[in-house]
Order: C-alpha cells, then structure tokens, then sequence
C-alpha cells in the first residue's frame, strides 16, 4: 500500500493495519456512520436495492479471491450461492437452527462444493475451467430438483419464516438491511486480510505462474482448492443471506447468467483488488437499477413504438458485454486502476503524477 | 380602508375558488397501483403486448366505474426483467413509492422473490397465468386469474374421453421437458391419471418422454410416442417442442393430437407459418374466454378497448389475454373493496378481503373469465373450475366446446 510522504510504520502492527492515518480513519468513520444510518433516512427503494447489493459484493469479493487473486477462472459462482441458500434454507426450515450457525454451515455447504469443481483445476485451466465450472451450474440445478422433496423441496423450493437473532426477528427491509450489512463488512475485512496474508500471497504467486509457484515450494494442489473452496464459501454466505431475505429458495434464482454478472463486476471493478470487486459491484448493480428505470420510461414516451422486445432485451443485454469490452480494450485494470491514479494524484499535488 | 377591504374580498374569493377546486379534486380519490413488467428480460416481447392492455383496462375502469366510485387508478410499470433479484431488489421501493393496494405481477419470479413477504406488506398481487401444483398454498396474497395448468388439462383430457367412447381406455403420452414447471405439470396429470382414470378404465400413461426446452428436433422422443400407440399428447411446453412436434409427425406420416395451452402451440405456430393445417385436430385449453371466438361478450368488451382506448386486433391473443384477465380481475377487486370501504379507506387489506367476500361473477368479469370465487386455501379458484377448448377444424382455429366445460373436482394435491 503506497501512503502519503512522510507516512511510515515504525511497529510490526503499523505496518499491517488497513487503516493507517487519521484522515483514512475519519474517512473510514464517515463511512460507517452512512452505511449504518442510511436506512433510517433514505427511502425504501434505497434500502431494497443495498440488500442486494451487499449480497452480491460478498459473492463477488468471494469470486476475487477465486479469479482476480488465485487466477482460477469460475462461472459457478451463482452455483455455490444456490447451494449456500439451500443449505441455510434447509438448516432452518428442517432444524430451526439459528442464524449463527446456518449462515457459517451454509458457506462451509457452498464451499465443499465448490472445492469438488476446484480439483478440476489443478488439472485444467482457462476455458477447460471454465466449462467445468459451468458444469456446476447445471449440476447443482439438476441435484437440487432430483433430490428427495423432504430435503430440500424439489421443484417446490423451500419457503423460510423470518430469522431471528438475540430476539431481534428480521421481518422488516431495515432489519435484514442491518444483518446483510453487518455480515458483508465482515466478510469483506477478513477477505481484505486474507489477501495481505501468506495465503493471498500464495495465491497470486499461483496467477501469476502456477509453474514457478510450485517450484518455489508452494503446494499449488492446495491453494488453488482453497481459492475455490474459500470463493464458494463467500457465495455460500451471500446465499444464505438471500435465503433470509427473499424467504423462498428455488434453484431457478441462481442463474448461469447471474454468475457472468459477477465476472462483469470484476472485470469491471479491476482484476485482483478488493477494492475493485466492490466498486464494480457498486457500478454494474447501478446500471442495472438505470436499465430497469429505462425500460419503463422509453414506454412512457412512447419511444418503443415500432422496436421489438426482443431488440430492446438483447441491447440491454448488449450493454453489459460493451461494458466489459470496453474495460478489456481501454481499462483492462478496470475502474480500480483509475480510483488509484487520483488517489496517487491528490498525495502529490501539486508535483505532476 | 378601501384598499384593504379589497385585498380582504380577494382573498375571501380565492378561498372560495381554491376550495372549489379542492373541493372537485377530492371527489376523486387516486391509488398507484404497480405493474411488474419485463421491458428488457428474457420475456419483453411478451409483456410488450401486455403493457397497452393493462393501460387500456384500467383506462376504462376510471371512465366508467372508477368515475362513478370516485376512485381512479393509475398504473405505474416497473422493470422486473423476469429476474428474482431485481424485483427483489425494486420491490421496498415499490412500496414506498406507490403505497400499493393492488398490485399486477408478471410470473414465476416475481412469485419467488415476493410471495413470502406480501402477507406482511399487505399487498394482493393479481397473476394472469394458470398455477403450478408447487403455488397450491393456503392463505396466500397472490391471486391467480386461471386454476392449475394441471387441472385445466384434466378438463380438456375428460372432453377428449368423452369424445371417443370408443378409445378407452384412451392412451395418453407425455412429451414434455424438464424444467421445474413443466416437471410439474407432468407429475400432476400422471398421478391423477394413475389414481383416477386407469382404475375406472377411463385412459392410461403409455409413453412419457423428454426433450429440450427449445428442441431442434424430437423424432427419436416422437418415435417412441408413436410405438406407445398413443390417442393423444400431453405436455408439449413452448412453441419450439410445438414445432419439432409437428415436424417429426410429418416425417413418420402421422398426427396424433396433442393437447397444450393456447399460448404454446397452435395460435404462435399459426402466427409464424401463417397457417394452422399441421395442427389439424389437436387441442388447446384455458380457463378463459377462447381466442377463436370472435362473437362473444368477451369479445365486445375487447372491442370497446379497440375502440375507445387504443388497442389493435392484433393484440387478442392467447398470451394478451392473460393480461385483458388480469386486469379486469383487479380493477373488480378494487371495486368490491369500495363497496365495502368506501373510496377514501381503500387498502391492501379491504381488497384483500373483498377478494374472498363475494364471487367475481361472469358478467362482472366482462366474460373474459368464468365465475370465479377465490377461498384461502388456494391462491386460485378451486370451485366450479370451467374451461374452454379450442381446436383446428378444416385448417381454421375454431372453438371446439362453445359452453364452459368443468374440469375435474377430485385432483389432488401431489
């Protein structure tokens, strides 16, 4: 991490904290106090379109372990979420277990199998990984209709009552903003930590060339089913949390589609940078919430006469694709990059970057 | 003096005219009533069709019985993209902008991401498709204008029996796929088929194959059916399974009926060929008025919303009329609840209520629909369920039971 001039650690600690000088805690305080107030004055359409974005960040933070640090290709994500929401789904419907233990079982679920589809990448990479972990998908859809109707419902999915957690009931859109939120900064500092950690390290050794890796003695068998195991077990997490939210689990929410919106995200965001999965999830979530805005107001003034649906599905779906195009060909370190370079501009000024 | 006596008069008679205004604008009391549509998912150019109709419905309603009541109701449509995540995610703000006390849903994924929740919100949501067995629910505040495609079909299947006396027990064949709700569908015919009809010598399941949801070809399924000897074809769930269907018929020189929603096979197949000869006696069936029927009272209402609110003759369809059948059964809705309420205390609750205080009769329904009368142990209504069966006669789309045909009254839930 680059610091402003005269900024150094004089102590082991100082030099491993996240947080380093003041103005990064009273920016870091800033934002605690409008992450959690945010709910108590904005208005319900903010508050339902931050539920879903805190689940999605911690899938996506999960797959930038997975893609952007251990350089494992993985378009299972959605996959391993479905499996994390059915298994917190079938923990409380079944046992009525509570949350603090659904919610670590479901990613524990999500993560063994996701680490079953993570073998495949010690022996194959790039698009073979790709396809099998496309494979996951249709695996998981395929397991969860088969399986007996007691487990897990069949084609009828689960349907959950509200959780409950020290005799708060997350019944309410503030109330599961509250819990969404609280676990999604959780996760997301101890992915920051896992990244700067021997681990992280290990991992981007193995992107960077899994060949040299090994010969340096890191055990590449190992860390690239942790990458996986421990990326699932991030959208194992963000699926129980969907789970608690929307109250009903069916295999169909979890889309091979939904898992390329979270590759988009990272390449969006920037490859590699933790930072980067939370700012493209931020971008794409809100070009998402301008498509659906757009859509009913070209009808409104009637500027879909004459054009097909499908003209207007397929170029909103274009969208998506020109975006990524876009970062691949001008930002291939996407939005991250540029985020660092006014960083790095402001500390020096007025000394030209 | 006289200036300020003046000023005084001014302000007596602006207040006289405001409150006159006021006066004209509380005669008519608004509700936003929310719409999730699919303006860019994978179901756009369905809903595109929708869109008009609801408008069109609602328009009506506000001229002619909203005007009356004092109530006018205004839709909004919001972009679900046929995505549990994004409504999901719109839904609180839905809420918060709209205030709903009815709303229209457009699906499965809106069922999945809301149904949960409504109770709580207190917002009935009105559907325009049949139901899977998997939304057979109690107490549910989804409410479907159209009974289970399960029980639907059994209705057309029980017509066929008694039509061919001299088949029985007729043979019946599944070609479906296996997506959940096709799956669905499939389990509910064969378990009553099973426990019901084979007993009593009515028919039987002689085949029960699967192809993709958009198959390219489906000779070797089609094949199999064939060998089965089978009367008639159940289970054929999109146009494309229509159209491999009708091809590999063609390629072994025969035509075994199938029998499908109105929306799946011979109206879409039509509209692309241009023409309805390869379906030549097969069978299509709702619980709604028939598309071939052009000389009907649903018609004539559909007609008035030619006329006097922008629609075009294209737009009667199958798949509109889940739309023309949604709206008509929520605009209803609201007027019962009025009845109860009054115009000024209208909520989700009171038209939540007002949905099982009193049936929807026919005429009320502007005959788009049977008699429906809803009860809480399903989100459909299970009572005195009718349909219509429409069929290809001399290559022309014809309605082939002119009169509401009952379906059966013991299928069990499976």
């Amino acid at each position: 991490m680059t610091l402003p001039a005269g900024v150094y650690a004089e102590t082991y600690d100082q030099d491993h904290a996240l947080i380093r000088t003041r103005p990064q805690w009273i920016w870091f305080a800033l934002l605690m106090i409008f992450v959690l107030t945010l709910p108590l004055y904005s208005s319900g359409k903010v508050t339902g379109i931050m539920i879903v974005m805190w689940i999605t960040l911690i899938a996506v933070v999960g797959l930038q372990i997975n893609v952007g640090y251990a350089g494992q290709v993985n378009m299972g994500q959605s996959a391993f979420m479905g499996v994390g929401a059915y298994t917190a789904g079938a923990l409380s419907f079944h046992f009525h277990l509570p949350i603090w233990l659904t919610i670590p079982a479901a990613g524990i679920g999500a993560a063994l199998f996701g680490s079953m589809f993570g073998l495949a990448a010690v022996r194959v990479k790039g698009f073979y990984l790709a396809l099998t972990t496309i494979a996951a998908q249709y695996v998981f859809a395929f397991i969860m209709i088969k399986l007996p109707k007691a487990w897990f419902g069949q084609i009828e999915g689960l349907r959950l009552n509200p959780v409950s957690l020290f005799g708060i009931e997350f019944d309410s859109d503030i109330r599961i903003y509250y819990l969404v939120a609280s676990v999604a900064i959780i996760m997301i500092y101890g992915a920051w930590g896992l990244v700067r950690s021997r681990t992280g390290r290990a991992l981007v050794a193995i992107r960077d060339n899994d060949n040299a890796a090994d010969i340096i003695g890191i055990n590449v068998f190992y860390y690239k089913s942790l990458s996986f195991f421990v990326g699932a077990f991030y959208a194992g997490i963000a699926g129980a949390l969907w789970a608690y939210y929307i109250r009903y689990v069916l295999s169909e929410m979890f889309t091979l589609w939904l898992s390329v919106w979270y590759l988009g995200m990272l390449i969006v965001g920037g490859m590699g940078s933790i930072l980067g999965a939370i700012i493209g999830t931020v971008v794409i979530r809100l070009l998402q919430e301008f498509i659906t805005y757009f859509g009913p107001w070209m009808t409104e003034f009637k500027l879909l006469s004459g054009i097909g649906g499908e003209i207007i599905f397929a170029s909103m779906n274009m969208l998506l694709g020109g975006v990524i195009i876009l970062f691949v060909i001008f930002e291939p370190r996407g939005l991250v990059h540029r985020w660092n370079i006014i960083k790095e501009s402001y500390r020096i000024w007025p000394f030209p970057h | 003096m006289r200036k300020r006596v003046l000023i005084i008069l001014g302000i007596a008679l602006l207040s006289v005219v405001l409150c006159g205004v006021g006066q004209g604008f509380a005669g008519v009391t608004k509700y936003k009533v929310p719409v999730i549509s699919d303006f860019s998912g994978s179901w756009a150019q369905l809903f595109k069709a929708w869109i008009p109709i609801h408008k069109a419905v609602f328009a009506w309603w506000n001229d002619t019985e909203g005007k009356k009541m004092g109530v006018e109701l205004e839709l909004k449509h919001y972009d679900g993209r046929y995505d549990s995540s994004v409504i999901a995610s719109m839904w609180p703000g839905i809420l918060s902008e709209c205030k709903p006390i009815i709303a229209l849903g457009g699906g499965g994924a809106d069922v999945a991401a809301l149904q949960q929740r409504l109770p709580k919100d207190l917002v009935p949501v009105i559907y325009g498709t049949p139901t899977y067995g998997y939304g057979w629910l109690p107490d549910q505040w989804l409410f479907m204008v159209r009974p289970l495609y399960v029980q639907e079909w059994l209705g057309a299947l029980m017509w066929f029996i008694n039509q061919h006396p001299e088949k029985r027990p007729v043979k019946v064949a599944f070609l479906s796929c296996q997506i959940a709700a096709a799956m669905d569908i499939v389990n509910g015919v064969e378990k009553y088929i099973n426990e019901v009809l084979e007993p009593k010598g009515l028919a039987k399941l002689v085949a029960k194959e699967f192809t993709d949801v958009n198959p390219v070809d489906a000779s070797s399924q089609v094949k199999k059916v064939i060998d089965a000897q089978s009367d008639i074809v159940l289970g054929i769930a999109t146009p494309a399974m229509a159209s491999a269907y009708i091809r590999a018929c063609e390629m072994y020189k025969v035509n075994i009926p199938t029998l499908a929603s109105p929306h799946h096979t011979i109206w879409p197949f039509g509209k692309a060929m241009k023409t309805y000869e390869p379906f030549e006696g097969h069978l299509v069936v709702a619980a709604h008025a028939a598309i071939a029927d052009k000389s009907g009272n649903a018609y004539a209402f559909f007609k008035i919303l030619i006329d006097k609110y922008g629609l075009n003759d294209e737009l009667w369809s199958p798949s509109s009329m889940m739309a023309l059948t949604q709206s008509v059964l929520a605009v209803r809705a609201v007027e019962h609840a009025i009845k109860k309420v009054g115009p000024e205390k209208l909520s989700g609750q009171a038209v939540y209520d007002a949905m099982f205080a009193a049936p929807f009769t026919q005429e009320e329904l502007m005959y788009t629909l049977p008699t429906l009368e809803f009860t809480k142990d399903a989100p459909f209504c299970n009572k005195n369920l009718k349909v219509l069966i429409e069929t290809v006669k001399n290559g022309k789309y014809v309605v082939a039971t002119p009169e509401w045909v009952p379906t059966p009254t013991d299928v069990k839930k499976w």
